[in-house]
């Protein structure tokens, strides 16, 4: 696309993006509310509504000429009880780890679940909201990712908590590591780059972006304890620097 | 000025590069090209920077090595499997900007930095920028690292005229065309596999077939397609010959080839003989260095001689010389001189290092390879050792270690041997082999590998002593390390 910034081929693509992500989330939201119903009685890691939530979040994203978004890498050969970890960049990250090839549930603030219908998708799809600062909906929030772990659900934290604005991933929390330790799972690596200029800050205006998520290699948490957290953190953030450094030809624009 | 690769400035559907059932042609290779440029423009990445390519064994590791020649920028081939404190010499000596590699992964965390992927090359929704079509400058176009038997590697650097003028000799003397394929086994990281395989390919507007692991059945299948040239090392000849002997379909690859080429180490008389055998036709070897490219050939316009690497190459101006660097006009074919050369294909020098270049090429230009031949009334050259390891003076004669290495490899009961010469009251040195027999637990015996040594070659450059040994002492690249034979010589005397 050509579309230079500022230039009325932007903007109107700006506003197409914006009308096919509201209809698309309505129509996902309407679907889910029939099928949650339906299918939650068997669906106990709500499967269903969840892929549906994530299927929509990466047809919005194909939908746009603005975005070329695209998954590098492909399911790991083990994949058991695992938690997944990212580097966060942009609000637009969920639209490209959607497309990765698993169903999981995402760590979310409370205050996203709360946004008309997305958030209300959000919680059909079956993500996990945590207030933040709050201590006991932290405790509750875990206990809730155990529990889809045991399972055999993977879950997802951006453990920076939040967005980097800049170019260098921020500190880890604790949480997500802890999460692995004390279940025993997995932690895999994702690492997103391009998604910065998909959605500038403080701008409504969606812009124009190619990015890549890749997927790198579970790292076991087997026989670590609680003291090992600021060395699991460790390895997984150089895991997450190369994974990102890799994909730097492939998000030039 | 000239471009220096043409087929790529005219590019058409002409097919350029196979590797692991994937062909590309030129105009797939520019397409690639122009990616790799818009990548590395938005990596702020400017021609004449040092960029790092792993060469895995990848159709991407390839592609990227050219892409880089086309940008302009320096590449640094790196071995897949450099060990750490190397991989920290190249860093801090090339400092490449970045390194790629098509497989990030599998290349361990290390001083060169978190490489970057190649898929851009081939995902045709990358963004690309226009090519300018690499010229035969004077510019930088490889740094290629040497390793050295003592101290740490060196950066031999090459410019894109350099290897324009040494691959169009070449390809005057292998009557080298576009009609023919290259097939190789070889890695990415040294002249024989890069520079002449795949940039030579490139230059002449041919195809190279890559097959990035040595397969004897695979290697024979690729040669049997077309007009081809095999390009290996004498290790693979040996193993292509045994694999011939039992299956016929090896034998087969071998005799359509329209060429065999050797280089990279001598190769033996018998192994010679073996394929000569088994294909009715020859090997051709030539002599070169990564400093100097390729300095001698044999023509195929002639015979193939085993144990000769031929006269210098067009263009190239070549003098043996003794130890004070005097020339030895002899052509005799028994007179040992140290290989002195001069032209367009001497290397630029060494990275970083104007006292290790001023060392090895002097004011006039001339090279000093440290390798020691005759040379014969028609001008070719046989290599007969090294000049600091491989030089015994011994009752008055000149003896190169390398040819008596040679003829005891030759005999069938022996796997491997090296020679050196030991101080000696009488003789000044007295020659001394350590034998790795074929089979160890009933080596053959000495006197009958020192009579072997005395009726091949002559009475005086027969080994005074002989010691079976398990393995010979080499480096971490495979070098033979004749200090470590020295220590073992005074060991096994005392």
């Amino acid at each position: 696309m050509s579309a230079k910034p500022g230039s009325p081929l932007a903007l109107a693509l700006a506003i197409w993006t914006w009308f096919e992500l509201c209809v698309l989330s309505l129509a996902c939201f309407f679907l889910q509310l029939v099928l949650a119903p339906l299918t939650w009685p068997f669906d106990r890691n709500r499967v269903i509504t969840g892929s549906l939530y994530r299927r929509t979040a990466v047809i919005v994203s194909r939908l746009t000429p603005l975005w070329d978004f695209k998954v590098v890498g492909s399911l790991p050969a083990r994949m058991g009880r695992t938690v997944v970890v990212s580097n966060h960049c942009s609000q637009a990250d969920p639209f490209l780890i959607s497309g990765v090839p698993w169903e999981m549930k995402w760590l979310g603030k409370a205050s996203l679940f709360r946004v008309p219908v997305m958030g209300w998708s959000m919680w059909l799809a079956g993500d996990i909201p945590v207030v933040r600062g709050e201590k006991a909906s932290a405790r509750s929030a875990m206990a809730r990712c155990a529990r889809y772990l045991e399972r055999g659900m993977p879950v997802m934290i951006f453990p920076e908590g939040t967005r980097s604005l800049t170019d260098e991933i921020g500190p880890f929390k604790d949480g997500a590591f802890q999460l692995a330790i004390t279940t025993g799972a997995d932690i895999l690596p994702l690492a997103v780059h391009g998604t910065a200029s998909a959605l500038p800050v403080h701008d409504w205006r969606f812009a124009r972006a190619r990015a890549r998520v890749a997927i790198g290699d579970p790292i076991s948490t087997a026989g670590m304890s609680l003291e090992d957290i600021p060395h699991l953190k460790q390895i997984v953030r150089e895991e997450i620097e190369a994974l990102r450094a890799k994909l730097r030809p492939l998000t030039t624009m | 000025m000239q471009p220096l690769f043409p087929c790529l400035a005219a590019p058409d559907d002409r097919p350029v590069l196979t590797v692991d059932g994937r062909t590309l042609s030129a105009a797939q290779v520019v397409a690639a090209a122009a990616r790799h440029v818009a990548a590395l423009t938005a990596l702020g990445v400017r021609p004449g920077d040092h960029v790092g390519v792993w060469t895995q064994p990848d159709l991407r590791s390839a592609l990227a090595l050219a892409a880089n020649a086309l940008a302009g920028v320096v590449s640094v081939p790196l071995n897949p499997r450099l060990g750490a404190s190397e991989a920290a010499h190249v860093a801090s000596d090339a400092a490449p900007r970045f390194c790629f590699a098509a497989d990030p992964q599998a290349v361990p965390a290390g001083p060169l930095g978190r490489p970057l992927m190649l898929d851009h090359l081939l995902d045709e929704t990358c963004p690309s920028e226009h090519v300018t079509m690499r010229e035969i400058d004077e510019a930088p176009m490889l740094v290629l690292y040497t390793s050295g038997t003592t101290g740490l590697p060196k950066g031999a650097v090459l410019s894109a005229a350099n290897i324009a003028h040494n691959l169009d000799a070449l390809a005057s003397a292998w009557l080298w065309t576009a009609a023919d394929a290259v097939v190789h086994a070889l890695p990415l990281f040294h002249v024989h596999g890069l520079v002449l395989g795949w940039f030579g390919s490139l230059r002449v507007g041919g195809c190279l077939r890559w097959l990035p692991r040595f397969e004897p059945a695979s290697l024979a299948a690729a040669l049997c397609r077309g007009r081809t040239i095999l390009f290996a090392v004498p290790t693979m000849f040996h193993r292509l010959a045994e694999a011939a002997e039992a299956d016929p379909a090896v034998a087969e690859g071998l005799r359509a080839a329209r060429l065999l080429i050797s280089g990279s180490a001598g190769l033996g008389v018998r192994e010679h003989q073996r394929i000569a055998a088994l294909c009715g036709r020859g090997v051709y070897e030539r002599y070169g260095l990564t400093e100097t490219l390729i300095n001698c050939a044999l023509p195929v316009s002639g015979p193939p001689r085993p144990g000769y690497v031929g006269p210098p190459l067009p263009g190239v101006e070549l003098r043996l010389c003794d130890d004070q660097r005097r020339t030895i006009a002899a052509g005799d074919d028994e007179t040992i001189g140290e290989v002195v050369v001069r032209g367009p294909q001497v290397f630029t020098g060494y990275l970083n290092n104007p006292v290790a270049t001023a060392a090895v090429r002097d004011a006039e230009g001339w090279f000093y390879t440290g390798d020691l031949a005759t040379r014969d009334q028609s001008g070719a050259l046989r290599i007969v050792g090294r000049r600091a390891t491989d030089l015994i003076k011994s009752g008055g004669f000149k003896i190169g270690a390398g040819e008596i290495e040679a003829c005891l490899a030759d005999h069938p009961e022996v796997r491997e041997a090296a020679v050196i010469g030991v101080d000696d009251p009488d003789l000044g040195e007295r020659i001394v082999a350590f034998v790795v027999a074929r089979d160890p637990a009933a080596p053959p015996s000495a006197e009958a590998l020192i009579q072997h040594v005395a009726a091949a070659l002559a009475p005086h450059k027969r080994p005074r002593a002989l010691h079976f040994v398990a393995e010979l002492p080499r480096n971490a690249m495979g070098k033979l390390l004749k200090s470590g034979l020295r220590a073992l010589a005074a060991s096994r005397c005392s």
